[in-house]
């Protein structure tokens, strides 16, 4: 037997072991999604047969899809909550831009000990602040608008930090350069430091886009009627006077589950870099 | 994101904005300038929209010149969102109440006794047990529009196929217990129970106990209230013939299990009865909430319209409310939405279509009837009843430990 | 706090823009733009977070009903907390599912993470999956799961099949919060298996290459190499998850309703409920602040623990 034979062997038995390992994987991950699974076979079910335990109903209804979709304004609820995730996000880059900028790049006082307290809100959770916030809206006016769902969770220090960090990893030479060519402050952080910073952006506008598309408890203290209600709202709406139809809410899910998906799919690379550099978001 | 991709994005928001707008459109309450009414009710889905809609089409037959316009939230949030819609200023003029609430929102309500001999209302057709329970503090809030007695709904093909006597307008308690039991198996439940308390109230109405004392205060510890309360819980932890209900279930999965066979007894409103008869492909029975006397004592549960106690143009909303309740108006609603009207005159309306005997049944429980009159905290009654009944129907805890429970946190 | 301000990392120190100071007029105009630049964010900040954070104290001062006028009761919201039994079962509900949830969730990120980073075919891939429930909406998540977990559910019966009698895991107080508990879990730890994955992949080879060589086994890598130089990540994780987990409503909400009886009612279904079901604003900021400061509590005993365990030299 010649080593070359042992060599061939061991990266053979090394292949099978790697592909085991890899079937191994497979069916735990495929467990892991045994719910989404679930939710997918359930909407296809008539509704008597939702706790009937098969997998499969007598039929496979795809009318539930439609359904759900008339049985409450579902697409307005859709069209809502991604106004306000997009709007929201884009609010939440902004203000962590400007932010960020001045804590990053310019010096005056008490700027340490400013961040330092915006830093220390990382830990507040937000439902300390809800019965004052909603007090807030009420008193000007704001409750059940799209306003109150957007800018009072637009201003937390997570961007703002999370934008610092990556804008202390540029150099200030490239903006030093293009200050001396006369370009304002505006200018220089537009065209150069923003294209450089352009997958941080994105991560931050992706979190933030999650954080409002599944918010809940905010929408559910602060909107009052179908017109403003967002997705995951509109899922408990199901739950009416004349009770739960679980076909129709698993195809509801099944609804509010895709743009997710869709974002896990496209924006993947985004998403793992921001989550291992920023480390939260999306809470 | 870059320049060009940033423009675009900002676009699409705003157009998206501008759409949402103009869709969402006639949100501008003009209450204080003439124009609509506002009414503010609970628009859970579409089915409910449509209600209110046939409401206002029907009153409209009786007032051409009425307009009102509709506005809510989810049934299941109305009661928590109708406070926060009525402490802002544009605030609609109209809102619906149900007996059991009417308490709770009594603050909100305006007191309507004047109104009513103004426009010489005559009360006397109304329901008198849902006018009690729109009574707050000594003043009629709201005109009920139906009066619902709860009943029991059975299958009368299954009570046919085990031989036992299909009951009408009396059942007592031994005899339910009796044929619960014939009907129960290893696999198979007679009835089907909920978490919450609308049911147990119903339950302890008929067996003459109250949760409220003399006063009006909430009084859910006294011994005759408690013992009913424990006779329900009995059904499942000590007779067996029903299964425990999931905190989170609301009523969907009794109303299931009973049009589908899996259970042959259910008690709820009346306004089921429509619903089930579609839903059951058996023959469905109505009787009454059975009784230790085997007498009728009715729960009355309803809904009615009042005026908001901010409203300036009270005179223009009583005249909407007398249009919304009318005999013509209920009488459509009976035939088409299955209400049980609150007036009595209307009633045949709802016996159309039914089964022999099952306006018998409701006239039988309204002339007996006490309405689900409640207390500010109900909410909290309710909600705690629902995580804590789980607990009772399982005969983990008694009735006694779980009334005192609930009112030393609601008194508390 | 340090830790997070970015002072003790390499990248704050080096290139912020003060370490070439100019002449005291260059400084001046520095505040004045600065001012512009963070006005936005500061405005925002003050009127969304301060005020609010404030205004809750203020609040848990008074009896203030969603409908009516505040009236000022000093401290008799905090004195009726402190006797109210559902109040203190809530706040141990909580504190149970923060430590249970936040261990199994970085002990099983950590497995998943270990074993993404064996010899396998598409660990991405697998990574993504894990991480998927984190974004999809946690009220689909939790309906789901009440479906597959109540009596008659997907549970029940697969469990049917192999002989075991089910159980009624959501109204079975035995069960109830365990329920409540593997639902979070199932939803949220593929995010820390990105980042302990993150720390993970910054372990120098040579060093675990040098430990082979050294003939130790898998296990003593696990403890005496890998560990430590990635206890920042996890302490990190652990720090976040925790803050996280006491703010649980959604699950019990959804899967529960907080019962059978209390078995599953959290700080912020309960003080949910109190606000805005039962019309107590002011309570409701009571428990609030009893929130507040138990999360800074815990986080700052997080924080004195890490010295023992973390480890910053690499």
């Amino acid at each position: 037997m010649t080593s070359e034979t042992i060599r061939i062997r061991a990266r053979r038995r090394r292949t099978t072991l790697t592909w085991l390992n890899t079937a191994a994987i497979a069916v735990v991950a495929l467990l892991f999604t045994f719910p989404f699974l679930w939710m997918f076979l359930t909407a296809l079910k008539p509704a008597d047969e939702v706790f009937s335990g098969s997998a499969l109903g007598s039929q496979l209804r795809w009318q539930n899809f439609a359904d759900a979709w008339t049985l409450v304004p579902f697409g307005r609820f859709i069209a809502n909550g991604f106004f306000v995730a997009i709007a929201g996000a884009a609010l939440s880059v902004v203000v962590a831009v400007l932010s960020a900028y001045a804590f990053s790049r310019l010096r005056f006082r008490y700027r340490d000990r400013l961040f330092l307290l915006y830093v220390a809100t990382l830990v507040l959770p937000q439902e300390v602040l809800v019965v004052p916030l909603f007090i807030m809206m009420n008193e000007a006016g704001y409750v059940d608008t799209y306003a109150a769902l957007i800018v009072p969770f637009a201003f937390t220090a997570f961007g703002t930090f999370l934008m610092r960090q990556f804008f202390l990893t540029i150099p200030v030479e490239y903006e030093e350069a293009a200050r001396i060519d006369g370009a304002s402050r505006v200018r220089t952080l537009w065209s150069v430091l923003l294209p450089q910073l352009r997958a941080p952006l994105s991560v931050l506008g992706v979190f933030s886009f999650i954080g409002y598309w599944n918010s809940y408890l905010w929408p559910l203290i602060v909107i009052n009627t179908q017109d403003k209600a967002t997705v995951p709202l509109g899922l408990t709406m199901f739950t009416g006077e004349h009770g739960t139809q679980w076909n129709l809410v698993m195809a509801a899910s099944t609804i509010a589950v895709v743009p997710s998906l869709f974002i896990v799919v496209l924006l993947q690379r985004q998403l793992m870099k921001g989550v291992s550099m920023g480390g939260f978001g999306g809470r | 994101m870059t320049v060009r991709h940033l423009t675009t994005t900002v676009a699409a928001v705003t157009g998206l904005a501008v759409a949402l707008t103009a869709c969402g459109g006639g949100d501008d309450n003009t209450s204080t300038t003439g124009g609509p009414l506002a009414l503010y009710t609970w628009v859970s889905s579409q089915s409910d929209r449509e209600q209110w809609e046939s409401f206002i089409a029907e009153a409209q037959k009786e007032d051409p010149d009425l307009e009102i316009t509709v506005e809510g939230p989810s049934f299941a949030d109305y009661w928590t969102k109708v406070k926060t819609r009525f402490s802002g200023d544009d605030a609609p003029c109209l809102l619906t109440t149900q007996a059991a609430r009417a308490q709770e929102l009594g603050s909100l309500l305006m007191p309507l006794d004047d109104l009513v001999e103004e426009h010489d209302f005559d009360l006397s057709e109304v329901d008198e047990s849902m006018l009690e329970g729109m009574t707050v503090d000594g003043s009629l809030r709201a005109i009920p529009y139906d009066a619902e007695p709860v009943v029991l709904f059975y299958n009368a093909d299954a009570f046919a196929a085990a031989g036992l006597t299909p009951p009408t307008t009396e059942y007592t308690r031994e005899q339910f217990v009796a044929d619960a039991t014939a009907l129960t198996t290893d696999d198979h439940k007679a009835l089907a129970v909920t978490p919450g308390m609308f049911i147990p109230a119903a339950w302890a109405t008929a067996g003459d106990a109250s949760w409220l004392n003399g006063d009006g205060e909430l009084d859910l510890t006294n011994g005759d209230f408690v013992d009913e309360i424990q006779s329900y819980f009995d059904l499942v932890a000590v007779d067996g013939v029903a299964n425990a209900p999931n905190a989170a279930d609301a009523s969907d999965v009794s109303q299931q299990a009973f049009t589908s066979g899996q259970v042959d007894m259910l008690i709820e409103g009346p306004w089921m009865y429509g619903t089930f008869d579609e839903a059951a492909d058996f023959t469905l029975g109505v009787t009454i909430v059975p009784s230790p006397s085997g007498q009728p004592h009715g729960m009355t549960a309803g809904s009615g319209f009042g005026i908001a106690a901010t409203c300036d143009r009270p005179d223009e909303a009583f005249e909407a409310i007398v249009a919304l309740t009318s005999t013509g108006v209920q009488e459509s609603l009976a035939a088409s939405r299955g209400i049980v009207p609150a007036r009595a005159e209307a009633l045949p309306a709802w016996a159309e279509g039914k089964g022999a005997g099952a306006a018998d049944v409701v006239s039988a429980l309204l002339s007996n009837a006490t309405a689900q009159v409640t207390t500010t905290t109900w909410n909290q009654v309710e909600t705690l009843m629902t995580q804590y009944s789980v607990e009772g129907f399982r005969g983990e805890r008694s009735a006694e430990e779980i009334m005192q429970t609930i009112q030393d946190s609601v008194g508390g | 706090m340090e830790v997070m301000t970015g002072t003790r990392t390499a990248a704050a120190g080096a290139p912020s823009a003060p370490a070439t100071p100019r002449s005291g007029r260059r400084r001046r105009a520095d505040g004045r733009v600065a001012a512009l630049f963070l006005a936005p964010g500061l405005i925002g900040f003050v009127l969304f977070i301060v005020v609010p954070l404030g205004g809750s104290a203020v609040i848990s001062l008074y009896e203030w009903p969603l409908f009516g006028s505040p009236a000022f009761v000093g401290l008799d919201n905090y004195a009726k907390l402190f006797g109210d039994p559902a109040f203190f079962t809530a706040l141990t509900n909580t504190l149970i599912f923060a430590f249970v949830y936040t261990a199994l969730n970085l002990v099983l990120a950590l497995a998943i993470a270990l074993w993404l980073g064996t010899r396998l075919k598409g660990a991405g891939i697998w990574r993504v999956v894990f991480f998927l429930p984190v974004i999809t909406p946690m009220v689909a998540n939790a309906l789901v799961w009440r479906l597959m977990l109540s009596d008659d559910g997907a549970l029940n019966s697969a469990l049917g099949t192999v002989g075991i009698e089910g159980q009624s895991w959501l109204s079975d107080s035995r069960f109830a919060l365990a329920a409540v508990i593997a639902m979070s879990v199932w939803q949220s730890f593929g995010y820390n298996v990105v980042v302990i994955t993150a720390g993970l992949t910054s372990i120098p080879k040579e060093i675990l290459e040098a430990s082979r060589i050294d003939g130790t086994n898998p296990w003593q890598r696990l403890r005496h190499t890998i560990l430590p130089m990635i206890s920042p990540s996890l302490f990190f994780a652990s720090t976040m998850t925790m803050i996280g987990a006491f703010q649980v409503f959604v699950q019990a909400q959804v899967l529960t309703q907080g019962g059978p009886g209390e078995s599953t009612n959290t700080l912020v279904l309960y003080l949910y409920r109190n606000g805005f079901s039962f019309d107590r604003l002011g309570y409701a900021s009571a428990i609030a602040w009893m929130l507040f400061v138990v999360v800074m509590l815990v986080t700052a005993v997080q924080f004195a623990g890490q010295r023992r365990w973390v480890n910053y030299d690499k």
